[in-house]
């Protein structure tokens, strides 16, 4: 998984590291719809709970069952992806499509988590934005994105992303935990 | 002695009805939600979750359906294929917790008197469980899974064997959601 960092993000490197490290938790369905030939039949779809954690280069997927336990944990360098579950079983990967494809039947996206999933892109992949300059549409790789943003989420996170990939690779996240903050209730007070 | 209470406990629950508060630490941390729970033994269970989002999974004894309005999203997959050793058969399940679970105690605290139930099978991700009962009200679940994330469930307005209607454990896809199999 080519790891192409958000050039939007310039500023010195401290507010750099600082922005490259985030995490964010919530729910996901992923699925791969036939080509209109086979007839538009849904395939077995994944689903579940998840938290993602990036820093620098790498990240981290954990996969969680329904009352909160983990079932699965997945390291995503940028020439290898390493998983283990809940059972022991472990595995690696080349990259995060292939392991998906692999375990799942599913090819998530191949770009970086920094763009789709952070909503950070390079302006030459930005299609639309809101008043506010946050992506609405964006996309890479034969991928295309859409965000919601509105409470509960931080103004600048999103709050909900679509993604339709190529060979009828679709993705609806609902995001509940940014950097570790789910509820405004929660927030550390300044 | 408390695994002989929770034994009897378990097979003199028919119905349970709580409120529930779900937290998570250790692993990746974080991770909080609230809601509701039900249970019909054997094999019946509604688990709904209101906050911090909106999310339904109901067992109706043979399937599970799990519905996330948010995501406009029903999956449906078998009971069996997904309770194995996890909390849900250990509560829900019919009255074989002796064949998935090994149980011993773990004294009192919190004001409960605590057992721990270790999954015989070794796939099902859970390490351990731990079950707090005062008398013959349950009062909470900690969940240990071989990450080392601790997930603590604690209860309240518990209601045991009282009326839980049938349409509880009963689920119809909404117009407009995908349902998709597992």
């Amino acid at each position: 998984c080519a790891h192409v960092p958000g050039p939007e993000q310039g500023g010195n490197s401290a507010l750099q590291n600082d922005v490259r490290q985030w995490q964010l938790g919530g729910r996901f369905v992923a699925g791969q719809r036939q080509s209109a030939a086979a007839g538009d039949v849904a395939s077995d779809p994944v689903a579940g709970r998840f938290a993602w954690q990036h820093q620098g280069n790498d990240d981290t997927l954990w996969l969680i069952g329904p009352v909160g336990n983990t079932l699965a944990k997945v390291e995503i360098a940028p020439t290898l992806v390493r998983w283990q579950d809940a059972t022991g079983k472990r595995g690696e990967a080349t990259d995060l499509r292939a392991l998906g494809e692999s375990l799942a039947g599913i090819r998530l996206p191949d770009v970086a988590a920094e763009s789709w999933l952070r909503g950070r892109w390079a302006k030459a992949a930005v299609h639309a934005r809101d008043a506010d300059g946050r992506v609405l549409t964006a996309g890479a790789r034969g991928w295309v994105f859409e965000y919601r943003y509105g409470a509960p989420a931080p103004v600048n996170w999103p709050l909900a992303i679509e993604g339709t990939g190529p060979d009828g690779l679709w993705l609806r996240i609902a995001l509940t935990e940014w950097d570790g903050v789910s509820d405004p209730a929660d927030l550390p007070t300044p | 002695d408390s695994v002989a209470d929770l034994k009897s406990w378990l097979r003199e629950t028919r119905t349970l009805k709580a409120d529930f508060a779900q937290s998570s630490a250790g692993g990746i941390g974080g991770g909080k939600s609230q809601g509701t729970m039900a249970i019909s033994r054997p094999g019946k269970f509604r688990w709904s979750i209101n906050k911090p989002y909106t999310q339904l999974m109901v067992g109706d004894g043979s399937r599970i359906w799990l519905y996330d309005p948010e995501l406009k999203q029903v999956i449906v997959r078998k009971s069996e294929k997904a309770l194995g050793g996890t909390p849900a058969a250990l509560l829900a399940g019919d009255n074989d917790a002796e064949q998935r679970f090994t149980f011993k105690a773990d004294g009192e605290h919190a004001g409960a008197e605590w057992v721990i139930a270790e999954p015989k099978q070794n796939d099902t991700g859970f390490v351990r469980i731990r079950i707090g009962l005062a008398g013959n009200e349950l009062k909470g679940m900690v969940l240990e899974d071989s990450f080392g994330q601790v997930t603590t469930l604690v209860f309240s307005n518990v209601v045991r064997n009282g009326d839980a209607p049938a349409s509880l454990f009963r689920f119809t896809p909404p117009a407009g959601a995908d349902v998709l199999k597992q």
